[in-house]
This record gives structure tokens, C-alpha cells and sequence, in this order.
């Protein structure tokens, strides 16, 4: 058996039942493995689709996702979605053909160091040199992938390798993923003291605990603490956003609600978070009063960015379970549901579908079997802000990286993962033209996804960046030449529709939740649309602007 | 501020330049660097002095996360 075959045999192995990728000549030996095996290889039409379909597929299963790609090009045409991986801690194996390695180090044709190219955006990666190493170098990527704080393993191959007769190497079994160790016992004490005597505890989440399969020690938490939650972008979902105790996300995009429970806390309960900027705004402003109580599973991001009082590494879930004493006072408790029930729909826009109302509208047809990806921009905060999740892992967004191009490969990924779900991707004119060619992997696998477009003519975030930053001062940001969106999923074979008005959106929902193919459906915005509220750069995030003061 | 590190890494693919690319990407610039085998087969000993603004203890806690990092010391 050669190399490239004993690879394949690896991967089923390892239970990879769907890969995604795209071929070429230095990973040639691996393709011509595949013929007859039992993985489902998956061609997507550009290899950055290949790394963010993986990265979906991992998200809305919890397994590792598997890419493939050919040396040089086809190499580097993968590196933005294992940066999305590492960025936001998924579980990945990527796969690249490297040329001989006789010839490693002479700029040969379609050379490139894809392992020195990615050191900085991996959690490990192998240059395999010799077809003995392959069993154990794939065992080991999947347990590194998968094992603590998830991320990407790169495996780079030679083509002579994967050429080599390789006999019949034994296959390592799947190593079990050892589950984190529980945290100190001392610091779980303090940390029951610190929650004891305080008066306006927030817990702070994030997407550690859906990563951890924490979700229902947190909401036992909740539920006996009675502390009000805030999540990040990535811990949405993580408390169900029906409880009433779940004030929103935090942060830039974040609810008055949550921005200002959290700078009004004495406590602040940091459940698998890492105090990202766009989270914390201005970070010597951020939740100035309180004392922080930091439950992570990778000790680096202890003390990175705010020191924390006490430190519970390790085991989120034992966190937890130690810290479900009712905790705050009633009055606080009141303060931050009064906030809540004052939060105010944002004005409607002046012409257009208003999106926002029409995310609202859809997220109370949704049920708990429904994934929604989105792409970056405006669209991507109105769905983090008015779609209401009942589970994480419900929700895939680029958070860490946020790659434009990101919705479309993830909606395929899910979908792949998991057929029987319900996967509509919400995209924007400008991150949806990125990756707009796996409308053909869409079409070739039948997959039922579905696509909300939402056109503003404009890189809608951005605009509003410069309308209020730069002093209205555009540049670059017109797209109102966009191509005709629906004759574009027509040429694709995807069936499309238009919507100008509000009065045609539930009409079109019912197409988006009862259509057993895929859809496309382009939602014409207004041109200057705007994304509430917003914490402006270098500010705190109780200075927040909600667009009726200007 | 200068850190002096002490490592004991395992002697594959990349190692040093894993070791130091993050040092440097997380705001610790080398200014003293000496790698040698260690006793062990297959582990080398790597000592360097950094310059940073920011703690030792960081730098030490990401470069035990790597995969090839057996054991870190701050040497005070
Ligand atoms: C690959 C990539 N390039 C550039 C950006 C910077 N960026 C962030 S949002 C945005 C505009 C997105 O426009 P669109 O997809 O139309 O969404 P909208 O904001 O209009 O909803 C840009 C250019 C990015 N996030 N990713």
C-alpha cells in the first residue's frame, strides 16, 4: 500500500466520514487514493471554500473538519480559513501536497513553505518525511485538533512520500480526548467567596463554553445563581436567548443592556472568554469596579489582557457546578431587566426591507434544529443582535478572523454535517461576491441551503465607519453596480428571488423555512443603512451611540 | 525589561523557529539565544533572553501551550 492510500485508511480511521478540497499535482497520490474509499470528498470550487466548509462542517457537528489542497497555490488559498479556525479555537486537520522532497528548497514549480507559512495561525502542524511517521502524525493531529482549546493541525506531505510503498503500516487508533483537568480547589474556594459577598455579579461569555459542553452547567448556573448573562459573539446561544436573564451580547455591536450591566458589575464571571476588543472597547474602561473571576481551559488567557482576581483553569464545566449559589442582589437583578425591557428596535430605514425586523421575524419561526451562518458586516451584528439561539453551536459567525466570504463554504460544511438541519446563510453584497462560487458545490450536492442576501449597494460596515468616522468621506465602499443576484443563483441552477418591500417578507420566510431545495433570496436594503448601536473606537462601552442622537 | 527563558523542546520540524516566531509575535524580542542537545535523546535545551514590555509569565504560559515545548522555566 503506498503512503497516500495508508492516508486515506488513516482518515477513516479516525471516523472523517466528509473531507473538503480541491486537487492538483503534488497531492495527486492522495486523489488517486480516494477512488473507492469511504470518505465523501467534497470539490469545492476555490481551496479557501475548502478550509471554511471544514470549519462549518466542525462547528455544527463538534467533530474535527478536513481539508485538502495541493502544494503552492492551492496551499496558500487555504491559509485564511485556518487562520478562521485558529482565530476562533475549531477543530482541523488541513491537508497539503508538498513537491518531493528532493526538491524542498529549490523554489520548485508550485513550491511553497506552507508549514513555516503557517506557523503563526496553527496549533501544531507536521512536514511528514517518511511513510512510517503518517500513522501516528494523523492520530496526533486529531487529538491535538480536538484535545483543550480546539484549533487547526496542518499536515504537509511530499509527494514522494505519499508515493513510497508503505507495506501495511498499522493504523493508530483514535486517541481519546482526555477532558481538561478540574481547577484548583483553593481558587474555586475564593472564587465562592468573592461571588458570596458581592452585590451586581454579570457572568461574561463566551464561546469556551459551548467548545467545552458546558451549555447545561451554565444554565444551571444561571438558573440557581440568578446572575444576568452577557455573551460575546461566539457565546451566543451558550444561555438560551429566550431566559430572561440573558441581556445580549457585549461589546461593540452589543446591547445597552449588556454593555452597561457589565461596566455597572462588582463581579464579573468570565466563563471561557478572552477579553477581546471588540468585546471589552476601551480595555481600562472596561467593567471598572469589578473584581474578575477568569474560568478558561487554556491558561495563556489568564492575565493577557485583564488581570483577573482569581483564576479557575481548567475543566469550565467543574467551574460551574462550584459556583451555583444564588448570588447579587434583587435590585441589581431589577436594574438589569429594567435596561432590557428598554431596549428599543432600531429606527426603521427610510426605503427598503428593514432587516433587522425581518431577522426578528425569522427567529420566531426558528426552531432548535435550524443553523444560521452569516458572512461579515452589518448583516452579521443584526444577526447576532436579533436572532435569538437556543444552542452555540446553532450560530456559525466569523468572530476572531471575521472573514468576509465566511457564510456561503460554512452553510455547506453544516449542511454536509449535518443533512437533516435546516442551514440558511445570511450574507451581504460585498462578502457574499468572496465565495459566491460554491453556488456550484450548493448546486452539484442538491444541498438544501438557504441564502438571505442582503444588498445595501454598499460595504455596508465600512460606510457607516466613514459616514461617522471620516467624516462622510467614501471611499470605495459603492457597490451599487452589483451583478443581478438572482439571475447570478439562476446561472448556477439555484432557484432566487427579489424582495423590495416588508410587506413581501413573510412570503419569502415561508419559501426560506418550507423549501425543500436551495434558495436564494435577494433582499434589497437602503443604500445608507446603519448597524445600532455602536461603541466607537477607543471608547467605553457605556459611551455607546444608538443613531437617534445624530 | 530583559527575561531570561529556559526550555526543554522536543527536536523536530521547525522547533526553534516555532519557539521564537511566537516569542517575537507576542511582543518578546530575542536578543540572546543558545540551543544545545540535552542528555535525553531527542530534546535540546533552549536558553534566551528577551526584551518586553510585558510579562515573563505570559511568554512562558504560551510557549508551554506549544505541542514541542516539554517544560518551560522563568530563570529569575
Ligand atoms: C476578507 C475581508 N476583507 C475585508 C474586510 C473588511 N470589512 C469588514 S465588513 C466589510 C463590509 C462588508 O460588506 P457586506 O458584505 O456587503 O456587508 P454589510 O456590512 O453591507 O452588511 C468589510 C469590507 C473583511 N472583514 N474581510
Amino acid at each position: 500500500m503506498k503512503a497516500a492510500e495508508l492516508l486515506v485508511r488513516a482518515l477513516e480511521h479516525q471516523g472523517v466520514d466528509v473531507l473538503f478540497g480541491y486537487p492538483g499535482g503534488a497531492i495527486l497520490p492522495f486523489y488517486d487514493a480516494l477512488v473507492g474509499s469511504r470518505l465523501r470528498h467534497i470539490l469545492v470550487r476555490h481551496e479557501q471554500a475548502a478550509a471554511l466548509a471544514a470549519d462549518g462542517y466542525a462547528r455544527a457537528t463538534g467533530r474535527v473538519g478536513v481539508c485538502v489542497a495541493t502544494s503552492g497555490p492551492g496551499a496558500t488559498n487555504l491559509v485564511t480559513g485556518i487562520a478562521n479556525a485558529f482565530l476562533d479555537s475549531v477543530p482541523m486537520v488541513a491537508i497539503t501536497g508538498q513537491v518531493p522532497t528532493t526538491l524542498m528548497g529549490t523554489d520548485a514549480f508550485q513550491e511553497v513553505d506552507i508549514f513555516g507559512l503557517t506557523l503563526p495561525v496553527v496549533k501544531h502542524s507536521f512536514l511528514v518525511r517518511s511513510a512510517d511517521e503518517l500513522p501516528g502524525v494523523v492520530a496526533d493531529a486529531f487529538r491535538i485538533a480536538s484535545s483543550g482549546r480546539p484549533g487547526p493541525v496542518l499536515v504537509d506531505l511530499p509527494k514522494d512520500v505519499a508515493n513510497v510503498e508503505a507495506g501495511e503500516l498499522e493504523l493508530h487508533d483514535r486517541q481519546r480526548v482526555e477532558p481538561a483537568p478540574p481547577p484548583d480547589g483553593a481558587a474555586l474556594e475564593r472564587a465562592r467567596e468573592l461571588l458570596q459577598h458581592c452585590e451586581r455579579p454579570v457572568a461574561y461569555v463566551g464561546g469556551g463554553v459551548g467548545m467545552a459542553g458546558a451549555v447545561e452547567e451554565l444554565r444551571a448556573f444561571v438558573a440557581s445563581s440568578g446572575v444576568p448573562v452577557v455573551t460575546t459573539l461566539k457565546g451566543i446561544g451558550a444561555v438560551d436567548g429566550n431566559d430572561p436573564l440573558s441581556l445580549g451580547m457585549l461589546g461593540m455591536h452589543g446591547s445597552r443592556a449588556a454593555n452597561l450591566a457589565v461596566q455597572r458589575s462588582d463581579l464579573l464571571l468570565c466563563f471561557g472568554a478572552r477579553f477581546d476588543d471588540r468585546a471589552t472597547g476601551r480595555l481600562d474602561g472596561f467593567a471598572p469596579r469589578a473584581r474578575v473571576i477568569h474560568a478558561d481551559v487554556d491558561p495563556a488567557e489568564v492575565d493577557k489582557l485583564r488581570r483577573s482576581d482569581v483564576a479557575l483553569v481548567g475543566d469550565i464545566r467543574a467551574s460551574l457546578r462550584a459556583l451555583a449559589l444564588r448570588a447579587g442582589t434583587d435590585a441589581w437583578r431589577k436594574e438589569c431587566l429594567g435596561e432590557k425591557e428598554r431596549e428599543r428596535m432600531p429606527a426603521r430605514p427610510r426605503t427598503g426591507v428593514d432587516a433587522p425586523r425581518l431577522l426578528r421575524a425569522l427567529s420566531d419561526r426558528l426552531d432548535d434544529r435550524t443553523f444560521v451562518t452569516c458572512d461579515v458586516g452589518q448583516h452579521q451584528m443584526w444577526v447576532a443582535q436579533h436572532v435569538r439561539f437556543r444552542r452555540p453551536e446553532l450560530h456559525l459567525s466569523s468572530g476572531g478572523l471575521g472573514t468576509m466570504g465566511y457564510g456561503l463554504p460554512a452553510a455547506i460544511g453544516a449542511q454536509l454535517g449535518r443533512p437533516d438541519a435546516r442551514v440558511i446563510a445570511v450574507s451581504g453584497d460585498g462578502s457574499f461576491l468572496m465565495n459566491v462560487q460554491e453556488l456550484a458545490t450548493v448546486r452539484r450536492h442538491s444541498l438544501p441551503v438557504k441564502i438571505l442576501l442582503f444588498d445595501n449597494q454598499r460595504l455596508g460596515l465600512v460606510r457607516q465607519w466613514q459616514e461617522l468616522f471620516h467624516a462622510e468621506r467614501y471611499s470605495e465602499v459603492d457597490l451599487s453596480d452589483n451583478p443581478d443576484f438572482v439571475r447570478v443563483a439562476e446561472a448556477f441552477g439555484i432557484p432566487a428571488m427579489r424582495i423590495d418591500h416588508d410587506h413581501e417578507v413573510p412570503a419569502a420566510l415561508d419559501r426560506v423555512l418550507d423549501d425543500p431545495g436551495p434558495l436564494l433570496v435577494h433582499v434589497m436594503l437602503d443604500s445608507g443603512s446603519m448597524c445600532w448601536p455602536l461603541v466607537p473606537p477607543n471608547k467605553t462601552n457605556e459611551e455607546m451611540m444608538n443613531g437617534e442622537d445624530r | 525589561m530583559t527575561h531570561d527563558l529556559k526550555l526543554a523542546i522536543s527536536r523536530v520540524e521547525g522547533v526553534l523557529v516555532r519557539v521564537l516566531g511566537l516569542s517575537v509575535r507576542r511582543g518578546y524580542d530575542p536578543v540572546e539565544v543558545a540551543a544545545a542537545p540535552a542528555p535525553e535523546p531527542g530534546v535540546m535545551v533552549l536558553r534566551m533572553r528577551v526584551e518586553s514590555t510585558r510579562p515573563a509569565e505570559a511568554l512562558a504560559r504560551q510557549l508551554s501551550k506549544l505541542h514541542d515545548v516539554r517544560h518551560v522555566e522563568v530563570v529569575p
